[in-house]
């Protein structure tokens, strides 16, 4: 292994992370009492999880994208909605993210 | 534990407690990333890095998807322009976060680069989700609202700190545990992925049911533009999904007429926080 392409590798990760990262920073001042501003940084957060929660469903690794196939979907679905249900009821993410991963692995295996 | 310490306090019993207290809040994102960090740990050392570099890149590159699609571009030997390129693609999202992340609680500017640095997913969606500076138990509206003003301003910008930092201390602790048992003995870990979605469930979950009727029912028009973003693959999912609801909030605003009364008395109470009364 190059270490010194490794190291310019991280390094170029690492700038263009912390640029995207930033930017909106270097604005947010003139920014803060535009209402317009506001209104998205209130109604962002809870959307943007939403998305994130469809994105890790399908960004994960190990299987590959398809409609079609019940083995993919079907311990995505049961874990899903394992750890909804129970956050919605118990208000615990341990209870709620350990159930969903045994959830998730097991149907997995059972499935697979 | 909601109301901030009484001055007389001592510093050390304070400091326990904000420890104390950030520990509790983080402690759903540290059941997330320290399985996630053990398969990336596992992951790597399999594609022949060593254990330092591994521990490395969990250091530097600190953003979940990238790390895992950078072990795959740096052990190809692919060129740097390439990886800048595709870095830029997979973190784009970040561009968005600023827009809402409380930096300006931070008071330190070496603390505000961190924080910076370390502004992951689960960073952003723990600041933004209510966990920070509110009762872990009662969730209605107004018990909410009522904490975060409570707290005295230089409080909350050591929790904003110190949860960004235990967050990523509970990723790099994975990934070193699991590079050391991954270089030791291989075993299946790929269920443990399923952290990553468990977690953004909950903080979904809690950042929902902090917003009120009206908000909630404007946060549902991420669902078709997940769908949207789905429909375009996996690669440019997040990009055209975050852009087409930024795009639609911004249609909502401006063609929506009662969206500034109904969204009147959350913006008191959000910039009453910083001092800033409106009108």
């Amino acid at each position: 292994m190059n270490y010194l392409y490794v190291c310019l590798a991280l390094g170029v990760i690492w700038a263009v992370t912390f640029s995207l990262r930033g930017v909106p920073f270097l604005f947010i001042n003139k920014l803060e009492d535009n209402e317009q501003i506001n209104f998205l940084r209130l109604a962002l957060p809870g959307g943007v999880m939403l998305i994130l929660v469809g994105y890790t469903c399908t960004d994960l690794p190990a299987p590959a994208l398809d409609f079609i196939s019940l083995q993919l979907w079907g311990p995505y679905l049961l874990g899903v909605a394992i750890t909804a249900g129970l956050h919605w009821c118990f208000h615990n993410p341990t209870l709620s993210i350990v159930a969903g991963i045994f959830t998730y692995g097991l149907s997995g295996y059972l499935l697979g | 534990m909601n109301a901030p310490a009484p001055p007389s306090t001592n510093r050390k019993t304070r400091i326990f407690r904000l420890v104390a207290t950030v520990f509790r809040n983080t402690f759903s994102v540290a059941l997330g990333y320290i399985p996630i960090g053990f398969a990336f740990g596992a992951y790597a050392v399999s594609q022949d890095f060593p254990i330092w570099l591994t521990i490395t890149s969990a250091v530097v590159i600190y953003a979940g998807s990238m790390e895992f699609t950078a072990v795959g571009l740096i052990s190809s030997g692919i060129g740097l322009w390439q990886i800048a390129l595709t870095t830029l693609f997979i973190n784009f999202r970040h561009i968005f976060y600023g827009l809402s992340f409380p930096l300006q609680q931070v008071k330190s500017p070496l603390g505000r680069l961190y924080c910076i640095h370390a502004l992951t997913d689960e960073a952003y969606a723990l600041a933004t989700s209510g966990a920070i500076t509110a009762p872990p138990k009662p969730l209605t509206k107004t018990s909410t609202s009522k904490s975060s003003s409570s707290l005295s301003p230089a409080l909350a910008g050591k929790e904003v700190f110190l949860s960004t930092l235990f967050c990523q201390l509970y990723w790099v602790s994975g990934v070193t545990i699991g590079a050391i048992v991954g270089a030791n003995l291989p075993i299946d870990t790929s269920f443990l992925e399923f952290a990553l979605p468990a977690l953004f469930i909950c903080l979904a979950i809690e950042a929902l049911r902090s917003a009120s009727n009206y908000l909630r029912k404007i946060c549902l028009l991420a669902l078709p533009c997940a769908g949207l973003g789905l429909a375009f693959g996996k690669e440019y999912m997040l990009i055209v999904s975050l852009f087409s609801y930024t795009f639609l909030l911004l249609l909502w605003y401006y063609f929506r007429p009662e969206v500034k009364e109904k969204l009147v008395p959350f913006q008191s109470v959000k910039l009453s926080t910083k001092q800033k009364g409106k009108r």
